[in-house]
């Protein structure tokens, strides 16, 4: 069965609010909820290269290793109990997979989202896979999707991974079609969360071991140039990682800041290249603020037969406040993580995107003047009028004045 | 004249460009400890490591007639006793070379430095007391056992300075060893920072030194780039720096010229600075460095305070490199310079900053051609 919808895709930067939807996708009766497949499958974007290898046809064997493998981050992780919060496999002693087998990537998150029978449907859904004939890697996928769509009586997929801002160029080109929801959260709380999750700081810390290296330790046995690695680093190759070595790893908001940052332009370049119909941006604080709209806007976009008055209803009452937490960061923080963000801010500024006047919304009169004072008002609005004096502060307090500033 | 002489690290940086010296003089013969590998014998691996060399100093395959005749490996460890050889079948030689060392610096391969540097070197000693040694041992110190002292430093054995990390220290440890075997009237070598050679500016091996400091430099940036697009350029970093501190880099060949020099020599000198005298800035070095790897120049700082996160980060990596900016060293070389005589001055000591930007530049190609920015993870989840 082939799907008439086309593929929609919930983009953002990493923690930018994005489960809480697949949470309330999972409740709508049309539509599947596909939840942190592209994370799980990439083994934290360590594996994409082997999950999507470049105009070569993927067989049943590498598909089902993709989907069913026990991939080597995931699996270090779980050895020392730093899994990531959204994992839901179950890990009881009485069940199949446990901390020393380690668990299927799909089994990590995607397919317990769907059901509590998931090892059953794990099983049927190997039995399927070893059916396809070779094909480009992500048409398998598709069809995976399309399976578990049928499976579970819906009509529409949806798929949404943490920090998927980043594979737009990759979706797009490899499903002509595709949709984006792009969920938009203050870089500043995006990079704190960011910075306490045990999945961005491993993709955080492999990005710099790869670096640093010039290969990936977790998936080859070399280990030319390690003595290069920063002790912090040597600790979490995978002969010597413990979850000591993990919870000491340094890295702050700040850093993550900068990457958000970078995330944002490097994301809003990608979908700006997209038909405007095919993209939807949605602000995380517009939401919390007044979900019901948006809730609405977004299931009519993935298609307008969709919009379900009693769905709306259900899924705004799960919204829970969440408190932005860069405001109680100590001002000297709070102005360092201001900074790492504001190029980011910046580039939403740029693309008319801010927060009370989403993507999708009619822009404000105001919007042309914004573009051309906009370093000013990027800061006003982004910053808020406390913490620019506090950033004026700080600067103002540094050794040197000649540190040209990332904004 | 014909002399032996048998060379302990001479697959290595100083070992090898020190062979192709002694090579310079007719008739004599170089026996080499040199460990296998996997895949290569210690001849094979000499050989190669050697005619390397001679490409990187700039000799046609002129050279290699007299490496394939004149230079021998002798398999062996400096680990094992004695060095794992027997020394039955070798020439009795006139001049004894310990130049093989751990160069790394990091406390987590402490144990592994000093086992080398000074379990290998009292090894080498023992070696070169059962293989007869007619002349003189001469080791291959460095001018950075001076530890943390500043000022100047004298040619001299010097106890009660603190090392900054356990290479200096086991370097210190070894001198130590090595000036009490006065029956083999030793000699110890103390180079500064070695760059690459003089004319050519390149380097065969072993990129430690200043090259680990620019490699550091430019993994900062590509690291940079790579969280956030242009992010090296756009964040220009506060970096700690004395401006007084100087560079003290010397060429290869001009370190290899004078080893040989001196160890022909009568002198009756143990210490000798194989040092440059006219050491540039080390800031302007970095100026330099920063330059060439396409980065915003750094601001130089007197301390921390202030730093950013990525400032305080790069500070950290820096790690052994920091001492460069740190503190003033004049390194006393009144008994190289005795030695050498002085009357004509050392070209290889000019380190104007083109000078220094063309040592910088060809060490930057070879590290874009190799280290290039990996494909970036497109990918989703990150
Ligand atoms: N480079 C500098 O800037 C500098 C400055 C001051 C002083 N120095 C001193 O100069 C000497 C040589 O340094 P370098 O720059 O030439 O270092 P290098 O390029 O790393 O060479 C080290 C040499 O030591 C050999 N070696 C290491 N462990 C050994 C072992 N267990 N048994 C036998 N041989 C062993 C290596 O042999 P393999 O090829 O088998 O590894 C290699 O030939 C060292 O004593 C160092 O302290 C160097």
């Amino acid at each position: 069965m082939t799907s008439k919808i086309q593929p929609v895709f919930i983009v953002g930067t990493g923690r930018c609010g994005s489960t809480m939807l697949s949470n309330m996708i999972r409740d709508h009766a049309g539509i599947l909820s596909l939840s942190e497949f592209l994370v799980s499958v990439t083994d934290f974007a360590g594996r994409t290269a082997k999950t999507f290898p470049e105009g070569r046809p993927v067989d049943a064997h590498h598909a089902w290793n993709v989907l069913g493998g026990f991939h080597p981050r995931q699996t270090a992780m779980l050895r020392h109990g730093v899994e990531m919060d959204e994992m839901l496999y179950p890990l009881a002693s009485t069940s199949r997979f446990n901390r020393q087998t380690g668990v299927p990537a799909i089994l990590y998150v995607t397919l317990p989202h769907l059901t509590r029978d998931h090892d059953a449907l794990f099983d049927e859904l190997r039995d399927y896979v070893m059916t396809f004939e070779p094909d480009l890697a992500f048409r398998q996928y598709v069809r995976v999707f399309e399976w578990l769509m049928a499976r579970f009586g819906k009509r529409a997929w949806v798929e949404r991974s943490g920090g998927s801002l980043r594979a737009v160029p990759r979706l797009a080109k490899s499903l002509p079609g595709a949709r984006f929801i792009h969920i938009v959260r203050d870089g500043r709380d995006c990079a704190i969360s960011m910075s306490k999750h045990t999945g961005f700081r491993m993709m955080m810390a492999c990005t710099i071991m790869n670096q640093i290296l010039g290969y990936d330790p977790y998936e080859t046995d070399e280990r030319r140039g390690v003595e290069e690695l920063p002790d912090q680093f040597y600790r979490l190759l995978p002969e010597h990682f413990s979850g000591d070595a993990f919870a000491s790893l340094d890295a702050p908001a700040a850093l993550f800041g900068h990457y958000w940052s970078g995330e944002m332009m490097r994301g809003l370049k990608a979908l700006a290249d997209l038909p405007r119909d095919r993209v939807l941006t949605i602000h995380f604080e517009d939401i919390l603020a007044e979900p019901k709209p948006w809730l609405r806007r977004m299931v009519e976009f993935i298609d307008p037969s969709f919009v379900d008055e009693d769905w709306v209803q259900r899924a705004a009452a799960t919204i829970r406040p969440v408190r932005s937490s860069w405001r109680n960061l100590p001002v000297l923080e709070q102005s360092a993580l201001t900074d790492a963000c504001a190029p980011g801010f910046q580039v939403l500024s740029k693309h008319g995107l801010e927060p009370d006047s989403g993507g999708a919304c009619p822009m404000p009169w105001y919007a042309g003047v914004r573009q051309r004072v906009r370093p000013a008002i990027t800061l006003a609005r982004f910053v808020g009028v406390r913490a620019a004096l506090a950033l004026a502060k700080a600067r103002l307090g540094r050794v040197t004045s000649a540190s040209p500033s990332a904004v | 004249m014909t002399a032996n002489h048998f060379v302990t690290g001479g697959t290595g940086f100083v070992g090898s460009n020190l062979i192709l010296e002694l090579l310079a003089e007719r008739g004599t013969a170089v026996y080499a400890l040199t460990r296998r590998s996997s895949r290569q014998s210690a001849e094979d691996r000499l050989q190669s490591a050697l005619r390397h060399a001679a490409r990187a100093a700039g000799y046609d395959d002129a050279l290699d007639h007299a490496i394939a005749e004149r230079c021998h490996a002798v398999e062996g460890d400096v680990l094992s006793e004695n060095c794992g050889v027997t020394t039955g079948g070798l020439p009795r030689p006139d001049q004894f070379w310990h130049v093989a060392a751990s160069l790394r610096y990091e406390e987590r391969y402490a144990a592994e430095i000093f086992r080398t540097n000074v379990e290998g070197t009292r090894n080498a000693l023992a070696l070169a007391r059962s293989s007869g040694v007619d002349r003189h041992f001469n080791y291959v110190s460095t001018a950075y056992v001076s530890g943390c002292r500043m000022g100047l430093i004298r040619e001299e054995i010097s106890s009660g300075q603190t090392p900054n990390n356990p290479y200096e220290a086991s370097k210190i440890q070894a001198e130590g060893l090595v000036q009490q075997s006065l029956d083999l009237r030793p000699r110890i070598f103390r180079p500064s920072i070695v760059i690459g050679h003089s004319i050519t500016r390149r380097v065969s091996s072993g990129f430690s030194g200043l090259y680990g400091f620019i490699k550091r430099v430019l993994r900062l940036r590509q690291l940079l780039d790579r969280i956030q697009d242009g992010l090296a350029s756009r964040a220009g970093l506060r970096v700690i720096a004395d401006p007084n501190a100087l560079l003290n880099i010397i060429p290869v060949d001009v370190v290899a010229r004078q080893l040989v020099r001196i160890g022909r020599s009568g002198s009756r000198a143990t210490v000798f600075h194989i040092t440059n005298p006219t050491p540039p800035p080390a800031v302007e070095v970095s100026r330099v460095i920063f330059r060439e790897l396409d980065l915003p120049q750094p601001v130089m700082v007197s301390d921390s305070a202030g730093m950013n996160w990525i400032e305080q980060k790069v500070e950290e990596g820096l790690g052994f490199y920091k001492s460069y900016f740190r503190g003033t060293r004049v390194f006393e070389r009144t008994n190289s310079d005795w030695t050498l005589g002085v009357s004509v001055p050392e070209p290889g000591y000019r380190m104007d900053s083109a000078t220094v930007a063309e040592y910088v530049r060809w060490y930057a190609d070879v590290l874009r051609g190799t280290t290039d920015l990996l494909p970036a993870a497109e990918a989703a989840a990150a």
